[in-house]
């Protein structure tokens, strides 16, 4: 039990490892802040995936890692909605589905750019398909993953009585915010260009600068949660 | 009696709703904020694409919808009043009118896209109403959220043992709608006006 405690602390500060992590891959070594440009044609796409193919390649190997630190945090999220929830209902249930789709998006992003750092040499019609299909997927894959928030803030705002929350409002009210401003998402799929691209301010700014302050600030609200619920 | 006067003025004094909830509201607005910023800049840089837009936008759709949500969110007032005076049947009619004229937004932002998407624009290159849809698309999900807000908020009057602490989720509640019936004049000024 003792052990068993110990862990679920690790799991409330794997938020934290995760978001470096990823951001290890995806801001350090692939400098994808902000993203390669939509805009921008297969030559270009492909000569960024040629002269970078090392350093991409470690960016995609963090990045595809960074899902095993995943697992603690959702493990340890899905009982403190179960305290939440007292016992395992629907929200409980559901928020482990989402968690779970998140970490299968959350390694093959970075495995469908490693294909295309694999081998640089082939054509770059088949490397700017491959960028694509990554960055279409992280950024416009909101269905995979913004049940995350929506459970969050429902359980914490609805759920949770007032007094000694489980998660503290104000965090509920963050988590209601962050899913409205991920919806537009959905509208990377019409534009290349803009604030609505996925590297735009819509599409790509405020959800990324939303998802760290959710990650970083995640040990904030759980190890408190951890120490005091579980 | 004097115990309600109490209560009514200790809520007068507190931040309405709950102080939590403004993160919420203040982080909407600065996003709107950078809509409306992104809209000038845009404007300033193809000055000539938005008159010709301007010229094309119907006039009568957005002042019928200004009113709409002005006139809605004076009847929230109203009906905020009303309840923080435990007079919930009214505070419920208000909240109603407040929900039919919610509706009637909804309704002409119907017709308004309608019109735009028969006359032809082109939604992807014409930068204009590419922002004028997405825009006011995002907004029209707020005035949605805020019509689940109203029902709720009408459920609460109508529970049996309504009480003074249903007041903060009534002003919290309220507050929301101010803020979209704000956001929607900046728009109409953004958009119809100037």
């Amino acid at each position: 039990m003792e052990n068993n405690k110990r862990i679920e602390m690790i799991g409330a500060w794997c938020g934290l490892a995760y978001v470096s992590l990823f951001g290890l891959g995806w801001l350090i070594l692939a400098r994808f802040f902000p993203p390669i440009s939509p805009a921008k044609d297969a030559a270009a796409v492909a000569a960024i995936f040629q002269e970078h193919h090392t350093t991409l390649m470690f960016a995609c190997v963090a990045m595809m890692t960074s899902t095993l630190l995943l697992m603690p945090l959702a493990a340890v999220s899905v009982m403190l909605l179960k305290k939440i929830e007292k016992g395992f209902g629907i929200l409980t249930i559901m928020f482990a589905f989402t968690m779970v789709t998140s970490m299968v998006m959350n390694f093959y992003v970075p495995m469908i750019w490693s294909t295309a750092a694999f081998r640089p040499d082939r054509g770059a019609e088949i490397i700017l398909l491959l960028s694509d299909l990554g960055f279409l997927q992280f950024m416009g894959g909101i269905p995979m993953f913004i049940m995350l928030w929506i459970i969050l803030a429902y359980a914490s705002l609805v759920v949770s009585p007032r007094e000694n929350p489980v998660i503290p409002r104000w965090a509920g009210y963050f988590c209601m915010w962050t899913a409205i401003l991920y919806i537009p998402e959905l509208l990377i799929y019409f534009f290349k260009t803009g604030p609505f691209a996925w590297d735009g301010i819509v599409g790509f700014w405020i959800p990324a600068i939303l998802f760290i302050i959710f990650f970083v600030g995640s040990p904030f609200v759980l190890v408190p949660a951890v120490k005091k619920h579980l | 009696m004097t115990s309600n006067v109490k209560l009514t003025k200790n809520l007068t004094k507190h931040v309405p709703g709950e102080a939590e909830f403004w993160i919420f509201i203040l982080g909407d607005m600065l996003v709107f904020a950078l809509f409306f910023g992104i809209w000038s800049v845009q404007h300033m840089q193809q000055p000539e694409l938005f008159q010709q837009g301007y010229a094309q936008m119907n006039h009568r759709f957005g002042l019928i919808n200004t009113i709409a949500l002005v006139t809605s969110s004076l009847f929230v007032a109203l009906g905020l009043n009303n309840a923080k005076q435990e007079r919930f049947a009214q505070a419920k009619q208000w909240f109603m009118y407040a929900l039919l004229l919610g509706g009637l937004f909804i309704v002409v932002k119907f017709f308004e896209y309608r019109e735009k998407i028969l006359a032809g624009v082109d939604i992807l290159n014409n930068d204009f109403f590419m922002y004028y849809f997405v825009f006011t698309g995002i907004h029209l999900i707020h005035v949605i959220v805020g019509i689940v807000a109203l029902l709720l908020m009408i459920q609460r009057c109508t529970k049996p043992r309504v009480s003074i602490r249903d007041i903060p989720f009534l002003e919290g509640a309220s507050v929301y709608w101010h803020m979209v019936d704000i956001l929607w004049i900046v728009l109409f000024l953004l958009i119809y006006l100037i």
